[in-house]
């Protein structure tokens, strides 16, 4: 019963997903159609400025915002671990989480009105673009790192460190030689996770974005309401694969 | 070195798990802490290494108070009760951890304390591929790296098999008399205590109740907690008398009848009663068969066995 | 330090950014950039609230939001639980490759997920053909821009928001019980029912909130398969800000909606700290 359910899901998953990978080598014009095998679309794909620009804009985008939702996120997820009761701990807890559950929307009107009011008092940010929504996904990023590192932190305890301080170790040298080495996966997690996060962001992206910085989720969205596009078929393919790879060797470093 | 602890006193919130503990141990010494949980055992190791702060008293060692120092510049090394080996490291680097934050590390005396705790050339394992025995090992080797004047064992033999712990206590025992340190272990284990250390200090609601040669403090005890805690004490009045004290015969001066009969391996242990309703425990050695449950039975003891208790 | 650069990130990028959400709740639209006027900066009163609650046109689409996500929520906790368990039923070394399996077409992003439904869906799309080509329909039906569409698509989108959790929690549970539950008689379907069900009942609620409360905001997915006329709650502050230009409505009505979220979203914290 578990199993049938099991494949019915997983069929219900990947049907449209596989259909769109399978129709990437179709010749036809219309997405969806099969008229023989061809590999024009990938041509296309390479051969479109727009869709290029946006995707190195979106990879840099997210690799920033990951990186700063990393440093941001490990603060706040050492924080929630280590510092134990302090004043204000529920209202910072709630804050730390409330990313993970407002709805994109709000977060993201939220967060124009924020660079708006600031350029208005400051003069910064100019105008919004590349660094607002990077900004922006690196908020949305933190609030995953932090519950990833606090649960991790949480999970590991104290009783390594206090070995380390019981052998001679600095404060720094215990962050250094034992805690740093033991958060790394959990950190390259964090860090994967924001950088998938803000790879797939429409909402956010076109609340904190201006004219300049189209970001390929928002592309794709533009042109998904007016319909699938052979190009689109290609392009889930390429992310599908690169997807498996780098899950398969995950998986596969983990033994 | 020796080390001086003097009116320990420690609460968590309104619980007091140390009040106004006084302890003191002779260099070079096997010294065995044992008590039951909540006693207070625990709490005692973690202040002495700094991990806990003490609400009040002194931690004198070689007549220095230690404890205003973070763990780091206190002198004792500690041996966790899980080992705390650090996961990501080899067991090479485990055993150079203090020396490189000392900045004293040879490869060459790390490679000593392999082979002084019988770990030779499992330098580049780690941690998780050893067994429990060889990472009790690695960690013993670890904290003794620096030569640490006062080693803290937490439950140094909790974590291992029945069969591994006998012989692992004697070599606990055979690396304190060769390295000279002064050992400091905690345990529950009463066989542990009194089988290892040269002393043994039973700790009891966050005092020591006792402090003593493994014999004196089984046959002396002082109080009645510490009779009923160390094996098995008949309570009479105030006074202690052992089961193995007691004989059992057709002459006696005590008539009792057997009420049960339990096998302990080298010995029975029989519950009986007397003529005026008093419980007694006899033991006997086991290669004969105990009397039948309800027989008739003559107890005696010498009045020199009944060990008076204090408060 | 590292609290006090804690506290200054919070601060300025998520209390900030709510705070300011409220304030413009109440200030009133105006000609220019920004285009409104701060509350205590202009005569004219706040008409936002007014607004929103003077027809039904907002707060319907709330209640139509809410039941959608509600709706959605309780199919992706009903799917995650077989699912979750037929995973862990497989062999442990496959279970790793399963729930890859179960998490990669998640890999390609969203946007082009919701444009293969378009393309499956739509009156020119793959099913409508296939099933005409089959004659068992003579004319398209039309399945975009309908609300089953709009389900397939958020069930689609907030699956692995259910089944991550729940598989985390069901992995974590003590396979004894359900063993002693067969020890003492009950069925499989009993043990689920009596025993692994009210274990995993407060990871099931979390990964139900963890759904329902953004998927009560989701936007995009109504927008591109979701019948045009039925409006939800993101869509109407979206359209409010970006077509009307009116960010006090917009943020009015986003105010509204958190207070909506305010009992699930503390429930969920609750849940998630146990």
């Amino acid at each position: 019963m578990t199993r049938a359910l099991l494949a019915l899901g997983l069929v219900f998953l990947w049907a449209p997903v596989a259909l769109m990978a399978a129709f990437a080598f179709s010749d036809a014009r219309q997405p969806f159609v099969w008229g023989g095998f061809s590999w024009r679309w990938f041509a296309a794909l390479a051969g479109n400025p727009r869709m290029l620009e946006a995707a190195m804009l979106s990879l840099g985008i997210a690799a920033g915002a990951a990186t700063l939702a990393v440093l941001a996120g490990g603060a706040l997820g050492w924080v929630l671990a280590r510092h134990g009761a302090f004043r204000g701990r529920t209202l910072f807890g709630a804050l730390a989480a409330a990313p993970l559950v407002l709805p994109e929307v709000v977060t993201g009107l939220s967060l124009l009105l924020l660079f708006v009011a600031l350029e208005r008092a400051t003069g910064w940010p100019d105008g919004r673009g590349v660094l607002t929504i990077l900004l922006a996904h690196a908020s949305l990023g933190a609030a995953y790192v932090a519950i990833i590192v606090q649960a991790r932190l949480s999970g590991l305890g104290r009783l390594l460190e206090d070995a380390a301080a019981d052998l001679g170790a600095t404060p720094a040298a215990v962050f250094r030689t034992v805690t740093l080495p033991l958060l790394l996966p959990s950190l390259a997690a964090g860090w994967g996770l924001a950088f998938m996060l803000s790879l797939d962001d429409v909402v956010l992206a076109s609340f904190t974005g201006g004219p300049g910085a189209t970001t390929l989720p928002v592309l794709l969205f533009s042109q998904m309401r007016v319909g699938p596009t052979p190009e689109a078929n290609a392009l889930a393919l390429i992310l599908l694969l690169i997807s498996a790879l780098v899950g398969a060797v995950a998986l596969l470093l983990r033994r | 070195m020796s080390l001086r602890i003097e009116a320990l006193h420690k609460s968590f919130g309104a619980t007091p798990a140390l009040r106004d503990l006084s302890l003191e141990l002779p260099a070079r010494s096997f010294v065995a802490i044992l008590g039951g949980s909540g006693s207070g055992k625990s709490t005692l190791l973690r202040i002495i290494a700094g991990f806990e702060t003490a609400d009040a008293g002194r931690i004198m060692l070689d007549g220095q108070d230690i404890a205003p120092l973070p763990p780091r510049l206190r002198p004792c090394a500690m041996m966790f009760q899980s080992y705390a080996l650090f996961p990501h490291l080899s067991v090479h680097e485990n055993i150079a951890y203090g020396l490189r934050r000392a900045g004293t590390y040879q490869a060459a005396r790390v490679r000593e304390l392999l082979e002084l705790v019988g770990l030779a050339g499992l330098d580049s394992r780690r941690p998780a591929q050893l067994s429990g025995g060889q990472q009790q090992r690695v960690a013993l080797a670890r904290a003794l790296a620096r030569k640490p004047p006062l080693l803290l064992l937490d439950e140094p033999l909790a974590a291992l098999d029945a069969g591994l712990r006998a012989a692992t206590g004697a070599e606990l025992r055979r690396l304190q008399r060769e390295t000279g340190t002064t050992f400091l272990m905690v345990t529950h284990d009463q066989q542990e205590a009194l089988g290892l250390a040269d002393l043994v200090a039973i700790l009891h609601g966050g005092r020591v109740a006792q402090l003593g040669p493994p014999q004196q403090v089984y046959a002396r005890p002082a109080t009645r907690f510490v009779a009923e805690f160390l094996g098995a004490a008949n309570i009479i009045g105030n006074h202690a008398l052992r089961p193995e004290n007691i004989r059992l015969g057709i002459t006696g001066t005590v008539p009792a009848h057997v009420l049960r009969a339990g096998f302990r391996g080298e010995t029975w242990l029989l519950e009986c009663r007397t003529a005026d309703g008093t419980a007694l425990r006899v033991a006997l050695p086991a290669g004969a068969p105990p009397p039948p449950e309800g027989s008739a039975v003559m107890l005696s003891w010498d009045v020199a066995a009944m060990v008076p208790l204090g408060a | 330090m590292i609290r006090a650069g804690a506290v200054a990130w919070l601060a300025l990028l998520v209390a900030a950014p709510l705070l300011l959400v409220l304030v413009i709740a109440f200030a009133v639209p105006d000609e220019g950039l920004p285009p409104f006027r701060l509350p205590w900066a202009s005569e004219a009163p706040n008409e936002s609230w007014a607004l929103l609650t003077a027809d039904a046109f907002f707060l319907s689409a709330l209640a139509r939001s809410v039941l959608l996500a509600a709706v959605t929520a309780l199919l992706c906790v009903g799917l995650s639980y077989p699912m979750a368990l037929g995973i862990l039923r497989a062999q442990p070394r496959l279970r790793a490759w399963l729930l890859g399996l179960c998490v990669l077409p998640f890999a390609i992003g969203f946007v082009l997920r919701m444009g293969a439904w378009i393309g499956l869906l739509r009156d020119s799309g793959l099913v409508n053909r296939l099933l005409i080509e089959l004659g068992l329909a003579s004319e398209a039906w039309q399945m975009l821009y309908a609300w089953p569409a709009l389900l397939a698509g958020m069930l689609h989108s907030y699956l692995p928001f259910a089944l991550l959790p729940l598989y985390a929690a069901l992995a974590a549970r003590d396979p004894a019980l359900e063993e002693a539950a067969a020890d003492l008689g009950a069925s499989p379907f009993t043990a689920f029912c009596t025993v692994t069900l009210p274990a995993s009942a407060a990871a099931a609620g979390a990964a139900f909130l963890l759904v329902f409360i953004p998927a009560v905001g989701e936007f995009v997915v109504p927008e591109l398969l979701g019948p045009p006329e039925a409006l939800l709650a993101g869509r109407a502050i979206w359209q409010e800000f970006f077509q009307s230009r009116d960010w006090p409505l917009a943020a009015a009505a986003s105010v509204a909606l958190l207070g909506v979220l305010l009992a699930p979203i503390i429930l969920w914290q609750r849940l998630e700290r146990r």
